[in-house]
């Protein structure tokens, strides 16, 4: 018995206030703009973060307010930056899409004897955390021989909300198919080795090292030297030799891929070039994508 | 019933917040400005008075074993109700104190003035009592916010007075931003608490002087 008065008093609480509550929602109701809903329908909704606001509500809002531009959505890429041109009466230019890229070769192979035969070189066991900034703080520059190579504890396979970047043979791989450009992976990696690049591209230049060319060549098999041979033999002058690192600038490249044929380290990828082996990306398990 | 005592009561020797110690989360975090403390204020005072009324009216017919979950029923439902209000005619005051207008839900001014004397004191006590514990703790709320407005932000009435800038007292380079800052609203409300302390015993020497001489 008690136990029913207790549970229509509580009924009855919850049911009179449940009506004082829907009363009060239409008198105090307050109008908002119906794009905004419309603009939060465009958007994918994955809250990743890669506009640079809080979540997808929070970017559908300023661009309500007019205080961000459309197409900083990379995730929902070209259609949502028109969608969303559509329902604020503006146009907007062509969004491209484009994917992470990991700017580190060092993926380690060994022989049977458990001999580096190629790859970055590790000067010491990292027994610690395994999550890349930590172990970036150990041992003054982390237990890589070099000092800008991908650390392979994946913390920026945590930071993917899409399952599309993983770690193989101790360097972080994206896997272009899943990649849709937020560029949450490259705001956590303590190195700053992610970069986007469009992914119709044929040559990459997968090395962030700023070490001159001997040290490089200490620390890893696939380190850019900045020789410069892909710089003179470029006829579209698009690779640029700073600070020991070759650059591709892709406004200017026409993918013709002579650069990878003279890469002395063969760390410049053409997947039109079968014979140079390796491509350029590979998914977690299985064939190349790029 | 005693009106007078029971203003006395709440606005200093029972005050919720420097004697009570209760709300301390929404008074550390928006006595920042003049207009906040007040709205706040405002808001925990219609509440804590509409609720009192409510509690004390049905005190007999709550069964005591499920009364804090009917108690928070009635709460939240007025809660809700305020928050819909403020975001219908003072959407700057909704925006500025934000989460902490929800959160009276859980103010345990609110559910202890109902636990402690709504559930025990007639309709037009619990009237009272929600009215002087509302301005006890609006009062204490309104001089934690100007002293921490004075030396945070060097100005008085911000978002009330002079265009919501506040009337500038001390120039700009100089106010201590810290005390805006938590640590602030720590150190603001220890000496607030102190200045009550000194008051009440202030009081009680004089009436006992008074004594004394009679």
């Amino acid at each position: 018995m008690q136990i029913l008065i207790a549970v229509a008093i509580l009924g009855g609480l919850g049911l009179v206030f449940g009506l004082v509550l829907s009363a009060a929602s239409k008198v105090f109701y307050v109008e908002t703009d119906p794009r905004l809903d419309q603009l939060n329908e465009c958007l994918p909704g994955a809250n990743c973060g890669g506009c640079g606001f809080a979540g997808c509500g929070a970017y559908a809002e300023a661009v309500l307010n007019g205080e961000a531009p459309i197409g900083k959505c990379a995730s929902g890429g070209n259609e949502c930056a028109q969608n969303m041109a559509a329902i604020m009466g503006v146009k907007a230019e062509a969004v491209t899409r484009k994917v992470a890229l990991v700017r580190c070769s060092g993926a380690k192979t060994y022989d049977k004897d458990g001999n580096l035969t190629k790859g970055a070189k590790v000067k010491a066991n990292y027994e610690g955390f395994k999550d890349c900034l930590s172990a970036s703080k150990v041992g003054g520059s982390g237990p890589l021989s070099c000092k800008f190579g991908c650390l392979g504890y994946g913390t920026c396979t945590k930071a993917c909300k899409y399952g599309a970047i993983k770690v193989v043979d101790g360097v972080a791989r994206v896997d272009e198919d899943l990649c849709v450009g937020c560029m949450a992976c490259a705001a956590v990696c303590p190195r700053q080795l992610i970069i986007p690049v469009e992914p119709d591209r044929n040559v990459v230049i997968a090395c962030a090292s700023l070490a001159k060319g001997a040290a490089t060549t200490r620390a890893c098999t696939v380190g850019c030297i900045g020789c410069g041979l892909c710089k003179k033999i470029c006829p579209k002058e698009a690779i640029t030799v700073e600070n020991n690192l070759a650059r591709i600038d892709y406004t200017k490249c026409d993918n013709c891929g002579l650069c990878a044929t003279v890469c002395p380290k063969k760390l410049i990828k053409d997947s039109k070039v079968e014979t140079l082996g390796d491509p350029v990306v590979q998914s977690a398990n299985g064939p190349a994508i790029s | 019933m005693n009106f007078k005592k029971q203003f006395k009561e709440g606005l200093l020797t029972k005050n919720p917040v420097t004697v009570q110690l209760l709300g301390m989360c929404s008074t550390l975090a928006i006595t920042t400005s003049l207009f906040n403390g007040i709205g706040m204020g405002l808001a925990v005072t219609i509440i804590l008075i509409c609720s009192n009324v409510l509690i004390s009216a049905l005190r007999k017919v709550i069964p005591s074993q499920i009364r804090i979950a009917a108690y928070i029923t009635i709460i939240a439902g007025f809660v809700t109700v305020v928050d819909l209000a403020l975001q219908a005619f003072i959407p700057a005051l909704s925006e500025s104190l934000g989460v902490f207008i929800p959160l009276i839900v859980v103010n345990c001014i609110v559910l202890g003035r109902a636990e402690a004397f709504a559930s025990k004191n007639g309709v037009l006590a619990s009237a009272v009592d929600g009215l002087t514990q509302g301005i006890g703790y609006t009062v204490a709320l309104v001089i934690t916010c100007v002293i921490r407005e004075l030396l945070g932000s060097g100005t008085f009435g911000g978002g009330l007075l002079n265009g919501g800038e506040g009337i500038r007292i001390i120039p700009s380079p100089f106010p201590a931003m810290q005390m805006v800052m938590p640590v602030g609203g720590f150190l603001i409300l220890g000496f607030v608490i102190a200045g009550s302390q000194w008051l009440m015993k202030h009081l009680e020497m004089k009436s006992k002087k008074k004594e004394a001489a009679k």
